[in-house]
C-alpha cells in the first residue's frame, strides 16, 4: 500500500504524445533524493504541469517525478520584489501572492498554469522577449538536485555552467527544487494595449519591427487562412503595463487584482476533433474581424485577459479530439524570416494543414545553451494531427535548419536527432556538462531518447 | 465568518489548499496532522506566513488517538473563544483489501468515520461554551449512494454525513453552523494514479469554492457544483436501472 510509485498515464499538452510510467508525487522536496535512489539506475524525468506540448516531460515505461505538490513559497521580499519558492508552484499561484504587493512576473508564457520549474527548464519567453529576454535572465538563483543525490545552488556566479545548462535544459540536468526570482513592479493589473489590424505579412512584420522600439510587449496574431496578397495579415498587439494615471477613477480602488479562475471547462475529449479546416477558417475569419470597423484601437485591458486569453477555458486542448495537435514553433534569423514565414503559411494552406492559432514575434538575443530564443523571428503554428502532417513538418525543419534557425524543444514532439544537432550549435557545450553531472543518464525523457542525446551522453 | 480555523489533515491535498485559501482571506490558523507529517506541517506553516503573512500554529494529532482530541483542542483554542474546524483528513484504501480483511476495514472506518465523529463531538462541546462556531467536514459524493467499486469508503462518508446532518439539526437556530463538503474527484495524493477519472479538479479551485461555501455558512457544498445535479440524479435512479450501470 505504501509504494510511492504508481503506474499512470501522461500526455503532452498537444495530446499527440502519451506515455505510461511509474510516477511518484512527493509532497516535500526532501523526499526527492530517496525517490531518486529508489529509481536506482533507471531513467527519471520531472513532470511539472504538463504544459509542454510534446514529449519533453514524458518517460514511457520508465519513471516520472511529479513536482506539482512541491509548491511552497519560501520567502518574499516585498520591498525589493524578490520571491523564492519551490519549483512546482504554478505561475498562477505566484501571481496570487505577489500581485497584491504590486509585483508581476518578469517574463510570462501565454498560460499561467505551468510550474516555475517547468518554465525555467524550458527557459520560457514572453511577449516582452525583445526587451526582457527569457526567464533565466530574471532568475537570481536556483537549487538543483543532481543524479548523485546532491543538491547544488546555481546562479551566474555559483556553478555558472550548470546554470546555463539547466535554463532551457528541458529537465535533463536534474530536478530544480527551488527558484529565486526578481519580479517586476506594476502599479495595477491593467495593460494599456493597442491592436492594429494589418493587411499583409509585410505590413505585419513592419508594424512589429517599428513598435518594438517603444512597446515592451509586442506580438502578432496571424489569420492563417488568408491567401494571396492578404497572406500573413492579422493583428499586431502592443502592450505596456498601465500606469496609475491611465486608470479611470472607477478602476483605481481595486487596481491590483488577483487572477480569476477559468470560466469554462472542456471536461471530456470529443470523439472527433472540433478543430477542422472548416472551423479553423471560420474562427480565423471571425477573429480577424473582431475589432469591428476600427483597424487601430487602443485601451485598457485586464492583464490576465491580455497575457492568458486561452486560460479562460480549462482543458481546451481536448477540442482537438483523440489525435491531438502539434505546436510547431521555430525561430529564424532576421534575413530569412519573411520568406520562411511566407512559405510555411502557404504550404500549410496548400497541403491542407491549416494552423488554428498562429503567432508571430520578433525576439531579442538568447540565453542558455539549449534555450530556444535567439535573435530573429519566431512563428508558432497549432496544427491538428492528420495524415500527411509529419512529412510537411520535416520539410519545415529542413528549411529552418538551413536558415540557421531552430525549433522549440518544449513544443516539439517529432524533431529528428540529426536536425536537432544542426539547430542547437551550443549543444556540445551543454553535453559536456551533462556528461559531468549525469554520466549514466539517469535524467532522460522520451524526447532525449528520440533526439539521441542519451546515446551521446553514454558514448562520452 | 469565524476567524480562527483548525484544519485537520492540513498536509493533505485538499487540506493544504483549504488552509491557503483561509489564510488568504486573513484567518489565523492551526494546522493539524499526524506526527509523521510534522516536518511537512512546519513547511506548510512557513508557506502560509510567506504567502499571506498569516498567523499560523501547528499541532500533531493522529485522529485515532481519541484521548488526545480534547488536549489538542484545548491547546489550540482558548476557553470561550469561537473557532471553526475543517476536517480534511481521510484515507481511501483499495476496496478489494477492505472487502477481504476485517482489520483493514475497521481501521479505515475508524480513520474516516468513528474517530472524526468523536473529534467533532469534542469540538462541538467547546463551541457550545463559546455560543458560536463552525463545523466543516469533507464528505464525498461516494457517500450519497453505494457503488460496487467503493461502497466501503462510501459507507464511512455516509456515516459522517449523517452525523453532520444531525449536528445541523441539533444546532439549528444557534450560532453554530455545520457544513458538509462533497468534492468531486480532485487531484491529490488520494487520487494519484487514478488517471481514468474524469477531469480532476485542482485543489486550489476546490478550496476557493469550499471556503466560499464556508463564508456563506452553507449546509452542503458540492464542488464543482455540477456534482449536485449528477448526484441528485444518481440518488433517484430506480434500482433496476442503477444496478445495470457500470459506475
Ligand atoms: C497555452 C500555452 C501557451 C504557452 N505559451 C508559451 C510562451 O508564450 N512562451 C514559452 O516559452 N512557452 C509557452 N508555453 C510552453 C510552456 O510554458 C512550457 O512548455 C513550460 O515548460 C511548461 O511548464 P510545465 O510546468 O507545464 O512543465 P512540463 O510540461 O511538465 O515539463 C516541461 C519540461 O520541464 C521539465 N521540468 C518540469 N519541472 C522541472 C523541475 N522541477 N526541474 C527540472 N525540470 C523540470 C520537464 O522535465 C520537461 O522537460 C505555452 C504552453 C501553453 C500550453
Ligand atoms: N481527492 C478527492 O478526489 C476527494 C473526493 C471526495 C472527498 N475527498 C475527501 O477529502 C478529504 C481530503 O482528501 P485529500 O484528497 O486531500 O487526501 P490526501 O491528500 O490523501 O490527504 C489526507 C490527509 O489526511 C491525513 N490523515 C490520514 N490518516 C490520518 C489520521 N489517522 N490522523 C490524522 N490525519 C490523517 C493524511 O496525513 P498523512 O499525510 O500524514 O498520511 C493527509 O494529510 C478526505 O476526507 C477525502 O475522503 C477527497
Amino acid at each position: 500500500m505504501n509504494d510511492r510509485w504508481l503506474r499512470r498515464e501522461f500526455e503532452g499538452w498537444g495530446r499527440y504524445r502519451r506515455a505510461v510510467s511509474l510516477a511518484a508525487a512527493p509532497v516535500r522536496a526532501d523526499e526527492l533524493p530517496g525517490l531518486l535512489q529508489e529509481a536506482s539506475a533507471g531513467s527519471t524525468i520531472a513532470f511539472g504541469a504538463g504544459r509542454s506540448y510534446g514529449d519533453s516531460a514524458l518517460n514511457d515505461g520508465r519513471r516520472t517525478l511529479e513536482t506539482a505538490a512541491l509548491d511552497r513559497a519560501r520567502s518574499f521580499d516585498r520591498e525589493r520584489g524578490i520571491f523564492a519558492c519551490e519549483a512546482g508552484i504554478s505561475l498562477a499561484q505566484i501571481l496570487d501572492v505577489i500581485v497584491p504587493d504590486g509585483w508581476f512576473l518578469p517574463v510570462t508564457p501565454g498560460t499561467r498554469f505551468p510550474t516555475i520549474g517547468g518554465c525555467l527548464a524550458a527557459d520560457v519567453h514572453g511577449k516582452n522577449h525583445h526587451v526582457a529576454g527569457s526567464l533565466a535572465r530574471h532568475v537570481r538563483s536556483f537549487d538543483l538536485l543532481l543524479a548523485d543525490g546532491a543538491t547544488v545552488t546555481c546562479s551566474r556566479d555559483e556553478n555558472p555552467d550548470l546554470f546555463a545548462a539547466t535554463a532551457g535544459g528541458i529537465g535533463l540536468t536534474g530536478i530544480i527544487t527551488r527558484v529565486e526570482l526578481q519580479l517586476q513592479p506594476i502599479e495595477n493589473t491593467f495593460m494599456f494595449a493597442r491592436h492594429i489590424r494589418t493587411g499583409s505579412l509585410a505590413e505585419t512584420m513592419e508594424m512589429l519591427a517599428i513598435h518594438d522600439e517603444e512597446w515592451p510587449y509586442t506580438v502578432a496574431w496571424l489569420d492563417s487562412t488568408a491567401g494571396g496578397g492578404a497572406l500573413g495579415r492579422g493583428e499586431v498587439i502592443l502592450g505596456r503595463h498601465a500606469a496609475l494615471a491611465d486608470l479611470p477613477v472607477s478602476k483605481r480602488a481595486r487596481r491590483l487584482r488577483r487572477p480569476e479562475p477559468a470560466k469554462f471547462a472542456m471536461p471530456v475529449t470529443p470523439p472527433v476533433s472540433l478543430v477542422t479546416p472548416a472551423t479553423i477558417r471560420a474562427f480565423n475569419e471571425i477573429y480577424y474581424r473582431r475589432g469591428g470597423p476600427e483597424p487601430d484601437r487602443a485601451g485598457l485591458e485586464s492583464a490576465y485577459r491580455y497575457f492568458y486569453p486561452l486560460d479562460a477555458a480549462a482543458g481546451w486542448n481536448r477540442c482537438y479530439g483523440p489525435r491531438g495537435f502539434v505546436q510547431y514553433q521555430f525561430v529564424v534569423p532576421e534575413d530569412a524570416a519573411e520568406a520562411t514565414v511566407r512559405e510555411m503559411l502557404r504550404a500549410c494552406q496548400s497541403e491542407g494543414h491549416p494552423s488554428a492559432l498562429t503567432v508571430l514575434k520578433r525576439f531579442g538575443d538568447g540565453e542558455g545553451w539549449l534555450s530556444f530564443p535567439a535573435a530573429g523571428w519566431t512563428l508558432a503554428l497549432d496544427i491538428p494531427v492528420r495524415p500527411g502532417l509529419l512529412p510537411l513538418l520535416d520539410r519545415f525543419d529542413r528549411q529552418v535548419a538551413d536558415s540557421g534557425g531552430r525549433v522549440y524543444l518544449a513544443k516539439d514532439a517529432r524533431l529528428a536527432a540529426e536536425t536537432f544537432r544542426e539547430m542547437y550549435p551550443d549543444y556540445p557545450r551543454w553535453l559536456a556538462v551533462k556528461r559531468r553531472v549525469d554520466p549514466e543518464c539517469r535524467f532522460s525523457s522520451d524526447q532525449s531518447r528520440r533526439l539521441r542525446i542519451d546515446d551521446d551522453v553514454r558514448a562520452g | 465568518m469565524i476567524r480562527h480555523w483548525l484544519v485537520v489533515g492540513a498536509t493533505g491535498g485538499i487540506g493544504t489548499a483549504v488552509a491557503r485559501e483561509l489564510a488568504k482571506r486573513g484567518c489565523p490558523l492551526t494546522l493539524i496532522d499526524r506526527p509523521d507529517s510534522e516536518h511537512t506541517l512546519a513547511e506548510n506553516a512557513r508557506d502560509l506566513e510567506v504567502r499571506y503573512q498569516a498567523e499560523v500554529s501547528v499541532a500533531m494529532l493522529d485522529v485515532l488517538e481519541y484521548d488526545a482530541h480534547a488536549r489538542v483542542l484545548d491547546d489550540a483554542v482558548t476557553a470561550g473563544e469561537s473557532f471553526g474546524v475543517v476536517l480534511a483528513h481521510g484515507v481511501m484504501w483499495p476496496q478489494d483489501e477492505l472487502q477481504r480483511d476485517s482489520q483493514t476495514l475497521r481501521r479505515h472506518h475508524e480513520i474516516n468515520a468513528t474517530a472524526p465523529m468523536a473529534f467533532l463531538e469534542r469540538a462541538a462541546e467547546r463551541m457550545e461554551t463559546a455560543g458560536r462556531g463552525q463545523i466543516v467536514a469533507l464528505g464525498s459524493p461516494a457517500g450519497d449512494r453505494g457503488r460496487r467499486s467503493n461502497y466501503l469508503y462510501g459507507a464511512d462518508k455516509a456515516a459522517l454525513h449523517c452525523q453532520l446532518e444531525g449536528m445541523r439539526h441539533r444546532f439549528a437556530g444557534t450560532g453554530i453552523t455545520v457544513t458538509t463538503i462533497k468534492p468531486g474527484p480532485t487531484r491529490t495524493p488520494m487520487t494519484a494514479g487514478m488517471d481514468k477519472l474524469p477531469l480532476l479538479a485542482e485543489p486550489a479551485d476546490q478550496a476557493r469554492r469550499i471556503v466560499d461555501g464556508i463564508e456563506k455558512r452553507k449546509s452542503v457544498v458540492y464542488t464543482p457544483p455540477v456534482w449536485w445535479p449528477i448526484m441528485h440524479a444518481i440518488r433517484h435512479l430506480p434500482r433496476f436501472i442503477y444496478d445495470r450501470l457500470d459506475l
